[in-house]
């Protein structure tokens, strides 16, 4: 009997501490006090010299923290641990934490340099005015495909993917907005489309594409077109630049009927201790002359028009990843569109995925 | 000839490069007689069993059923039935399909196995308990259910791989009765294995006693308690006094230091032996009477009689069955008849055993 | 008295931890699945879910589930069968079972990655049938590779009930059997597959009820040619965010894997 009450006790005591320790880590997490900045980034999303340069220039102390899904680091700033300063969600993400109170407003006279940013990129409808966030990099939706393995057929259209010899060639992303969006893009419809009518001939436009589909893949779908398992894939621009510098057969196009646009963003999360600081390195990655560098080493596009002058001419002139001012017109961010739209591009995206069988 | 059943010759069992659990071993097992085959563990009994039965191959040699060859007939087409040890009843099968078991294989009509199958079980004293499931049952019961279930296929010989050495010792009795009894009734060949002798002795026509992968002696119960071939058998069938002597010549021997007279004759001059005198050949008496004289070391009460250990003045252990009382401590004398010297030769087979056996019963007949 | 009453209290705390977990992780997670699914998308009380689950979309994907988990067990029974009689019967048994139960310690994403290399277009299977000289075939994104690696991701756990029950039969059953004039095939029909059904049953259990419910490998492996209802609780809860309509299908998964429990569990023997 005393034995058992010890027992518990020291069960107890030993949760107790565990408690303590577990909080006073989670404070001493982010450095509340020193001059400090906590920066929570992609993994392998920013060049790291640029962080030391930071660090000389200002004397303040970076601490980089990496996260792999929008989702994981929204739930890690949900519970609020861990103080971080920076943080960078992709755009839908933005609107979601900006409905949800997660971000603290921009002080934009804090950030001379926000007028190197091309004015397209600006203004968009998942942040009206660029109150909480500033674009970091931005990219396409397209079609990587091998010009060796189609015998160098040329891709430009999504309607392309219809060919009746591309039987069992494509792989599709497991996203509904991505599927769904090009089944809408091939009809001339818009992506953030919700008249019922629209989606449901959007999808049976896709039912006819399940010949010539050969699986519906998540990540590794990046593999899968690098191990020439499939000729042709619809990917994001970002993967296609990652794919196509281990593969050089393959190529990517962003459909002339219109695609996606999408962005990376920095903002400050409501769970900021040093403000300040926060905005002295958002205004620092604005610098032409820095993300120009950041550009080169990470390889995505940056909304830096500034930028782009000191760079070499045929990554600016790279039709691919920096598209033309007339395809650009018809590249849509995904606007939110509610659960229930939402819900109902996720029904008719299995449907379709059950008519591949 | 007719009525050997089962004949083994020359079989040899051995597994890889062990030495062979069974050497060289011959034998003949009549119809309708209750056999034994006892050995401590180890000695090769079980194998026999488990040749006869088909679960093993001989190694070398011949096994013999009915006059044929059966060495490479599979158990399931051999007329033999066996009793296990743990009983082996199938768990998940009533004591009515447990004992229909063997005649269901048979395709035998429903009928026909309903009448056979409660005929075993009265037979076994367990009419009434069809329905009961196999973990409802007693040790004793269980083991009529095995007996019923290797007999309702009537087969010409039943093995019995030690099946009373799971009961406690009354019912252990009582069984021995009951299968002695059930063998007559049915006339058929039991084969026992055991490695308790005074159930070889209780319940068997013929024994085999085994050592080593070798039949030591083959006999009736009496045979083998009064005339032991060797030490080994002496000392594992009853109870023995065993010392080291020398045949002086005939009706002469000499051990522990003394001349006795002795009714074994045919053996070489001043050829070394054995000697065995059972404890309940040896008598108590005044010192000075005794043929022996001991100090009494021990005296244990075992109901129908006294054991007494005791050492004579050479350390050798002697021990007494008697109905008188002794005293630890005191010396005794102890007196025998001659006929009660047991002379063993050393390496003696059975073959030269009974040859000289018979060689002097027939000067006994011719003297008297 | 004092001391029987102190028993009681002693054993009630020993059982206080189990009774807390079942609550906490069993009772708990059920009756808030429950909850959920009583809610639409937009979070009024509703019973549309349930009305959705019985549209044409989910009953095919109920069939297929049960389909498939079929075709994994019953392919896993017939191949962990034979192998767990014959690891009863090998020396080292224990060091065999072993080797067939390590590859289950590995993580099942990194198996799956390795399927991905070996059944690829350029991977080890193909090159053995060019090497054949049947030529290369697309085995990635089949039936046949899904169910191929399903079932050697399931089989130690239907190997390791079949062969327990398998080891605890009494050997000298078989000679019992076979002294009744039983053969082979008979011994094995009438004595060893009903003594040891439980384990097969058990194994079945284990095998069934988590196939019933795959979603990586219906993408990793199936390349979602295969949709399963496990595939589509995962997309209402990490995609739609429809919590309601992921949690009918988790409620509908649950009865049934309580039915199939019941079911399998009829009637215990043995001695």
């Amino acid at each position: 009997m005393n034995k058992l009450v010890r027992f518990f006790l020291i069960i107890a005591l030993a949760s107790a501490v565990l408690l303590f320790t577990i909080s006073s880590l989670n404070t001493s997490q982010g450095y509340s006090g020193g001059n400090t900045l906590t920066i929570y980034n992609w993994g392998d999303y920013i060049d790291e010299d640029l962080i030391k340069q930071f660090e000389k220039e200002t004397g303040i102390k970076v601490i980089y923290e990496t996260f792999d899904s929008n989702e994981a680091m929204l739930t890690k700033i949900q519970q609020g641990g861990t103080t971080y300063d920076i943080a960078v969600p992709s755009e839908y993400m933005i609107d979601k934490m900006r409905h949800e109170n997660l971000l603290l407003p921009l002080d934009q006279t804090k950030l001379p340099n926000l007028k190197y940013i091309d004015k397209r990129f600006m203004d968009l409808s998942f942040d009206p005015g660029n109150k909480y966030s500033i674009p970091y990099f931005w990219g396409t939706v397209g079609i990587v495909y091998n010009k060796k393995m189609l015998n160098g057929k040329n891709l430009t259209s999504w309607n392309d993917l219809w060919d009746p010899e591309l039987q069992n060639e494509i792989l599709l992303l497991d996203g509904a907005r991505e599927v769904m969006g090009m089944g809408l893009n091939s009809l001339g419809y818009s992506l953030n489309d919700t008249k019922q009518a629209h989606l449901i001939a959007a999808k049976e436009k896709l039912d006819t594409l399940t010949p010539n589909v050969k699986a519906i893949v998540g990540d590794e779908i990046k593999m899968l077109l690098a191990n020439e398992e499939a000729s042709v894939g619809l990917v994001w621009s970002g993967d296609a630049s990652e794919i196509m510098s281990e593969n050089e057969d393959l190529d990517y196009v962003v459909p002339k009927e219109g695609s996606n646009l999408w962005f990376d963003n920095m903002v400050i999360p409501k769970t900021a201790k040093h403000i300040e600081a926060a905005h002295k390195f958002i205004n620092f990655m604005l610098d032409p002359k820095v993300a120009a560098q950041n550009t080169e080493y990470v390889g995505y596009s940056t909304p830096n028009k500034q930028a782009l002058k000191y760079m070499p001419k045929e990554i600016v002139n790279d039709e691919r990843f920096y598209p033309s001012p007339a395809l650009t017109k018809k590249l849509e961010v995904y606007d939110n569109l509610g659960k229930k739209n939402l819900a109902y591009y996720n029904e008719l995206f299995l449907q379709f995925k059950m008519h591949t069988k | 000839m007719n009525s050997t059943i089962i004949q083994f010759t020359q079989v040899t069992k051995q597994y890889d490069n062990d030495p062979p659990v069974l050497n060289d071993v011959s034998f003949k097992i009549e119809r309708g007689k209750f056999y034994t085959l006892l050995g401590p563990s180890g000695c090769g009994k079980t194998t026999i069993l488990r040749l006869i039965a088909g679960f093993t191959e001989a190694s070398k040699g011949e096994v013999l059923f009915n006059g044929k060859k059966i060495n490479h007939v599979p158990a399931n087409k051999r007329q033999v039935n066996t009793v296990f040890q743990d009983y082996a009843l199938f768990p998940h099968l009533n004591v009515y399909e447990n004992v229909a078991f063997g005649l269901r294989i048979k395709k035998m009509k429903n009928a026909e196995v309903d009448r056979k199958v409660k005929e075993a079980l009265s037979f076994v004293n367990l009419k009434g308990y069809e329905t009961r499931e196999i973990r409802e049952m007693s040790g004793g019961q269980r083991q009529r259910v095995a007996i019923a279930r290797a007999i309702v296929n009537e087969p010409e010989v039943i093995l019995l791989d030690e099946p009373l050495s799971a009961l406690d010792l009354k019912l252990r009795t009582e069984m021995q009765y009951e299968l002695r009894e059930l063998q007559r009734r049915l006339g058929i060949t039991f084969i026992f294995v055991t490695h308790d002798q005074e159930e070889a002795l209780a319940m068997s026509d013929e024994i085999f006693v085994i050592n080593k992968g070798k039949i030591q002696q083959s006999g009736t119960p009496i045979d083998i308690y009064d005339e032991p071939i060797n030490r080994f058998v002496a000392d594992f069938i009853g109870e023995s006094n065993i010392v080291t002597g020398r045949m002086i010549e005939d009706y002469k021997v000499e051990f522990v230091g003394k001349e006795f007279e002795c009714v074994d004759q045919g053996l070489n001059p001043n050829e070394p032996v054995d000697i065995v005198i059972r404890p309940e050949d040896l008598e108590i008496t005044a010192l000075e009477r005794g043929k022996l004289q001991v100090r009494v070391d021990s005296q244990l009460f075992r109901g129908v009689h006294y054991e007494i250990c005791g050492y004579d003045k050479d350390g050798n252990e002697w021990l007494v069955h008697s109905t008188k009382k002794a005293t630890v401590g005191d010396e005794i004398g102890l007196y025998f008849d001659s006929e009660a010297i047991h002379v063993m030769r050393h390496g003696e087979t059975e073959e030269e055993f009974d040859r000289r056996l018979e060689a002097y019963s027939d000067v006994d007949t011719n003297g008297k | 008295m004092w001391i029987q009453m102190e028993n009681k209290l002693t054993k009630n705390l020993y059982l206080f931890p189990y009774l807390l977990w079942i609550a906490l992780f069993v009772i708990a997670p059920i009756l808030l699945v429950l909850y959920y699914s009583f809610f639409d998308i937009e979070g009024n009380l509703s019973l549309i879910n349930y009305q959705k689950f019985f549209t044409p979309v989910y009953l095919k994907m109920t069939f297929s589930s049960f389909w498939y988990a079929f075709l994994i067990t019953a392919i896993s029974l017939l191949i962990a069968y034979p192998t767990a009689y014959l690891l009863t019967k090998t020396k080292h048994k224990q060091l065999w079972l072993l080797l067939i139960i390590v590859p289950s310690w590995i993580n099942l994403l990194l198996k799956a990655y390795a399927f991905i290399g070996i059944f690829g277009t350029y991977g080890a299977a193909n090159s053995f049938l060019n090497l054949m000289g049947i030529g290369s075939q697309q085995i990635l994104f089949t039936d046949f590779s899904f169910i191929f690696v399903s079932v050697y991701i399931f089989i130690p756990f239907m190997i390791l009930p079949i062969f327990n029950s398998l080891n605890e039969l009494n050997p000298t059953l078989l000679d019992a059997a076979n002294d009744l004039g039983a053969s082979k095939w008979t011994t094995f029909r009438r004595v060893i597959f009903p003594l040891t059904i439980d384990g097969v049953k058990s194994g079945c259990q284990v095998v069934f009820i988590p196939a019933l419910s795959l979603f990586m490998l219906t993408r990793l492996i199936a390349g979602n040619r295969v949709i399963t209802l496990g595939t589509s609780i995962e997309q209402h809860f990490l995609v739609t965010q429809d919590w309601g309509m992921g949690s009918t299908i988790a409620v509908f998964l649950i009865i049934i894997m309580v039915v199939i429990m019941v079911v399998t569990n009829t009637r215990k023997r043995g001695v």
